[in-house]
């Protein structure tokens, strides 16, 4: 039966979810979500606008009993707090990265950065304060106001993400496009006195854009270390501000086989560390810096002022696999 | 990519989304989504098909202030005139508190103004989600040094906004130590005084994993070597095995339900499947395509 209803997720502005389009037996049927700042979906309407589901939430993201419709309705969305997906088998909450509990305000599995948060429990929530940080992935919390979503611009393509069921699927020719699904999100400056950190932090949020993005994004840390209440992207798409490095191959991840690719991130992350290291002044050797993951004695990471250059990796990750670097203009704090 | 469903983004002269269409299988194109902005690039109002129109106000440092209104059954006061502009009456409402106490007309009482953009208090209207039948309520928020939920009060807006009343339904109270780990969790149910959840949390020696909760309910949990949640008694989990990446692959629970996971090389879940019941997979395109 359910071979031949299906849901098509509609996406806005961020690739936030906006609504859904229910297909039953050939007629789409259209769902609007009405969100809260944080993204939890509150109120759920129709085509003219009538309420046909409704949740609200305790801080660390419950539903409460008797402010929500329990069972959901069919016509409601499988989509909650912050607008993650609430698994109706085991009442998990799937984040991307992790799954979340939210009767025992707390996740399930480790958070994959946690050396990144040196001091607090690598299994709470947005650093218990729930109201004001957004965990878009499972990885790290980041404040709302900051975040993609409604208050945000899409700025290209890859922002549609469906849900359909098994025939449809298979009907699919490109079922590898799954991978080119971006990962986003923005970090709060507050307290980023670990540069390194948060370099790794932003290569993580970072990824699915060019490495020109990146390196931009990185220039920006730079120079609003210590600044808090401001998103990095927002300054990174500063007129003028754009420049830096790109990989000129187009050879992404998924094409490395999987253990060469958890070395291979973890090569770029030690790059970028290395390159944000010396860009602040610093020499990035002996600074909790390995340089690269497998140091190569030719390796020559760029010098503020160099001309353009390939900056390659070691190997044996250097098959395709470069940083192209471009002398910089680097946004200079005010 | 999938033919039956399309979906097409216009963009205006800045390149700023402007609508979302989406077409069915070749029926009549249906505008979901039409953006406006302010000045600075903030989403000014998100019109969603005819059936919503979602207002969005700023304070002084360009943070979310308001979503449409608190009291959304005032049609004239809404930013966007929804209700009198052929855009049926807005159903959700927000106004968001932070350094202000009183700024907002009705603020709940007994909030404390927070400087470093925690949220202070929210007050909120669901449309027909009333709490005994006052349709705008509301939490203040305390916080300790180390800006962690302390609690959350709720209580709601009587005579219309002139004046807030507290109750200990739905509130909620926590402790923690000094890494964040929960040490209590209190949750209220639905009417004043009654304490649903009171958990208390207890920790595998040395690390981060809570072992077991007590209190009103009881859970127990297992982990494996990586720090993932292989059981859990409350959520009747049987037993979880994960991949490499630490995502779950395969969940029994107690009742002898098993779930199937699918992961994609980014480590997203492309697929979730209860044999017998439902099989849903998810697909991340690139149908979204800039037109």
């Amino acid at each position: 039966m359910t071979g031949s209803n299906f849901t098509y997720n509609t996406l806005g502005a961020g690739g936030d979810n906006i609504g859904q389009v229910k297909v039953i037996s050939e007629v789409p049927v259209r769902y609007y979500y009405l969100k809260d700042h944080l993204g939890s979906i509150k109120v759920t309407v129709d085509a003219n606008g009538n309420v046909v589901g409704y949740d609200d939430y305790y801080p660390y993201g419950m539903q409460m009993t008797g402010r929500s419709l329990i069972p959901s309705s069919s016509e409601d969305s499988r989509f909650k707090f912050t607008g993650k997906e609430l698994d109706a088998s085991d009442g998990l909450v799937y984040f991307g990265k992790r799954y979340y509990d939210p009767w025992k305000a707390g996740w399930d599995q480790v958070d994959p950065m946690q050396d990144k948060f040196a001091g607090w429990s690598s299994y709470n929530y947005t650093l218990d304060n729930p109201l004001r940080f957004l965990d878009s992935k499972g990885l790290n919390p980041s404040d709302f106001y900051d975040e993609e979503g409604d208050h945000k611009h899409v700025d290209d393509k890859d922002k549609n993400a469906y849900l359909v069921s098994k025939d449809k699927f298979d009907k699919v020719d490109d079922k590898n496009a799954e991978s080119t699904k971006k990962d986003k999100g923005t970090t709060n400056l507050g307290s980023n006195d670990n540069l390194v950190a948060l370099s790794n932090v932003i290569f993580n949020e970072a990824r699915g854009e060019n490495n020109a993005t990146q390196i931009a994004i990185a220039f920006t840390v730079i120079n609003r270390s210590g600044i808090s209440g401001k998103s990095l992207e927002s300054e990174v798409y500063k007129p003028g501000q754009f420049s830096g490095i790109q990989r000129l191959s187009d050879q992404t991840l998924d094409n490395v086989t999987s253990n060469n690719r958890a070395d291979l991130v973890k090569s770029y992350n030690s790059a970028f560390d290395a390159i944000i290291m010396n860009l602040k002044g610093i020499n990035p050797i002996g600074n909790n810096v390995t340089h690269f993951f497998s140091p190569s004695s030719n390796y020559e990471y760029p010098k503020w002022g160099d001309p353009d250059k390939e900056v390659h990796l070691p190997a044996p990750y250097n098959a395709g696999n470069f940083i192209y670097w471009k002398n910089i203009t680097p946004y200079v704090r005010k | 990519m999938n033919a039956d469903f399309n979906t097409t983004y216009t963009y205006d002269n800045i390149n700023r989304l402007s609508t979302v269409t989406t077409q069915y299988a070749g029926l009549t194109p249906v505008q979901e989504a039409f953006y406006k902005y302010y000045a600075n690039g903030k989403v000014q109002r998100l019109q969603l098909g005819t059936a919503q129109g979602v207002d969005y106000t700023y304070n002084e440092r360009d943070w979310l202030q308001m979503i449409n209104q608190q009291n959304i059954t005032n049609a004239s006061q809404d930013p966007g005139n929804d209700g009198n502009n052929g855009i049926p009456i807005d159903k959700f409402g927000e106004v968001i508190g932070y350094d202000k106490s009183g700024q907002i007309v009705g603020g709940p009482a007994g909030s404390k103004q927070q400087f470093n953009g925690n949220i202070s208090w929210l007050i909120y209207q669901m449309s027909n989600v009333p709490f005994n039948s006052y349709p705008i309520v509301g939490n203040t928020y305390a916080y300790d040094n180390a800006n962690r939920l302390d609690s959350a009060n709720f209580g709601y807006s009587y005579n219309n906004n002139t004046s807030w009343q507290v109750t200990t339904a739905y509130n909620g109270s926590y402790t923690y130590d000094n890494v964040g780990n929960f040490q209590t969790l209190i949750r209220y149910g639905s009417t004043a005084g009654n304490e649903q959840d009171i958990l208390r949390y207890s920790y595998n020696s040395g690390t981060n994993q809570v072992s077991s909760i007590s209190g009103s309910s009881s859970a127990t949990y297992t982990y494996d070597a990586n720090g993932n949640v292989t059981s859990d008694t409350h959520r009747g989990i049987a037993f979880i095995i994960y991949d490499p990446d630490n995502m779950p692959v395969s969940e029994y629970l107690t009742n002898g339900i098993q779930i199937i996971y699918e992961n994609d090389v980014n480590g997203s879940r492309v697929r979730n499947s209860i044999a017998g019941a439902t099989d849903n997979f998810y697909f991340y395109g690139a149908d979204g395509k800039k037109q």
